[in-house]
């Protein structure tokens, strides 16, 4: 019960604290968005509903913090889950190197989405302005998913939520 | 078989209403959601809090970690050192701040629309939306599409306010257009962000633009007023674009030292 609190308050300072880490630590020229590992990391843990629900209200933080149009990043992020979700089933992994296949996978799907929805809102798509944006974020957020995972699942981030065993068949 | 299939008609329901929420938001933007200004309310809560502890971290490690293991006397003098560094820094934090406001006090004085000076308290210049917050809100007057400036020239304009918060659409943002004309010459055109600067669309071949000219608003939609600049030409290639030159511009204002501006409340009845 407790985790419908923390959760939600959880998830706000993480958007929060990812967007100020960025700007101290890369001085704003690269976004760190650690909530995309979040969202993958979601879809290998908890049930579905439940991780419609979470991502659907982690995108909308991440509009409001971003400055997007609100809902882009909460269908982008229902996408990531449903298809991190699915796939899960029949293609599972734990290792390092997995974790950051998939967070690399993601990062570039990401990358492209946001960039359509730009371009489909605003008639702007530069492939410059997508490799800019794609190359600087997916990178760091590859080396972070193994460490976000196992914090992740040590600190029971979603405790309460947890209905589905790391060690999958 | 309707059972086996209810999840996913289900997921693809939720999916098309979220694509539709979406759209629907972006044509219907005339106001910010209680929501989302509680989300960038308390963002901006947080991130005031969290910011100096971080930075206070990041500069104790940045000035600290090396000096393990010195000796006493070096450590003291290094003490020394840093405080009179770091005071010396103030000091010049001030003066600099001091230049800054001066000009800004210079800049408000000349301009005739009621306006608000405000601090910028993020910048994001690589994400997705090149924007930035700043420190003035609704209770101050400021209103969507008001522009922001500095003394050095056109900054961008609010593209949402919040209550006590507001966010900036950076002109060299792709979606960033603005109405303008190369002072020299007076040819019109429309100033397009592209991600780290801004080209001027729509100058046909024939048009005088040379590099260096100063490009200026040129007044004619409702959101900007006549005069302020923009940048200067950069670069002019007649050989690409079809029937149009290519005209980029160097923006007069550095995006990346921005600290304080000023919001004019042209939309506020000013």
């Amino acid at each position: 019960m407790v985790a419908y609190f923390v959760v939600p308050l959880f998830l706000f300072l993480l958007v929060v604290v990812q967007s100020l880490l960025a700007d101290v630590l890369f001085r704003g020229l690269c976004p760190l968005e650690i909530s995309l590992i979040v969202v993958i990391y979601l879809a290998r843990r908890v049930n579905l509903w439940r991780g419609v629900i979470i991502c659907s209200y982690l995108g909308f933080l991440m509009d409001g913090v971003t400055g997007t149009v609100t809902g882009t990043y909460m269908f982008i992020y229902f996408l990531v889950f449903c298809i991190s979700y699915f796939v899960s089933r029949h293609l599972y992994g734990e290792g390092d190197g997995f974790i950051m296949m998939l967070v690399f996978f993601w990062g570039v799907v990401e990358a492209l989405l946001l960039l359509s929805f730009k371009s489909m809102f605003f008639g702007a798509f530069s492939l410059s302005g997508w490799w800019g944006l794609m190359f600087p974020q997916v990178i760091p957020l590859c080396v972070l998913g193994p460490f976000v995972f196992r914090l992740a699942d040590r600190w029971g981030i979603v405790h309460g939520f947890n209905e589905r065993s790391p060690e999958r068949p | 078989m309707t059972r086996k299939f209810r999840t996913p008609i289900i997921l693809l329901f939720v999916g098309v209403f979220l694509f539709s929420f979406t759209v629907y938001n972006f044509y219907h933007d005339e106001h910010v959601s209680f929501f989302r200004q509680i989300v960038i309310e308390g963002a901006t809560i947080v991130r005031n809090a969290l910011d100096y502890p971080l930075k206070a971290a990041k500069n104790a490690w940045e000035r600290y970690i090396f000096l393990v293991g010195v000796v006493e006397e070096n450590r003291k003098l290094k003490k020394d050192i840093d405080r009179l560094v770091s005071q010396l820094a103030n000091y010049k934090e001030a003066d600099e701040e001091n230049k800054r406001l001066r000009s800004l006090l210079k800049l408000s004085e000349e301009i005739r629309f009621r306006h608000v000076v405000a601090r910028v308290i993020g910048v994001d210049r690589k994400s997705v939306v090149k924007a930035m917050i700043i420190n003035r809100g609704s209770i101050d007057g400021v209103r969507k599409n008001d522009p922001v400036i500095t003394d050095r020239g056109l900054v961008g304009r609010v593209t949402e306010t919040s209550w006590r918060v507001s966010r900036v659409l950076l002109l060299i943002d792709e979606t960033s257009n603005v109405d303008a004309i190369v002072q020299n010459s007076r040819v019109q055109g429309i100033v397009q962000g592209t991600g780290h600067g801004c080209a001027v669309k729509y100058v046909g071949k024939v048009d005088e633009v040379k590099v260096g000219d100063a490009v200026i608003t040129a007044g004619i939609s409702q959101i900007f007023p006549k005069g302020l600049l923009i940048g200067h030409v950069s670069r002019v290639d007649w050989r690409e674009g079809g029937m149009f030159k290519k005209v980029e511009v160097d923006p007069a204002v550095d995006f990346s030292r921005l600290e304080e501006v000023m919001v004019l409340l042209i939309h506020d009845g000013g």
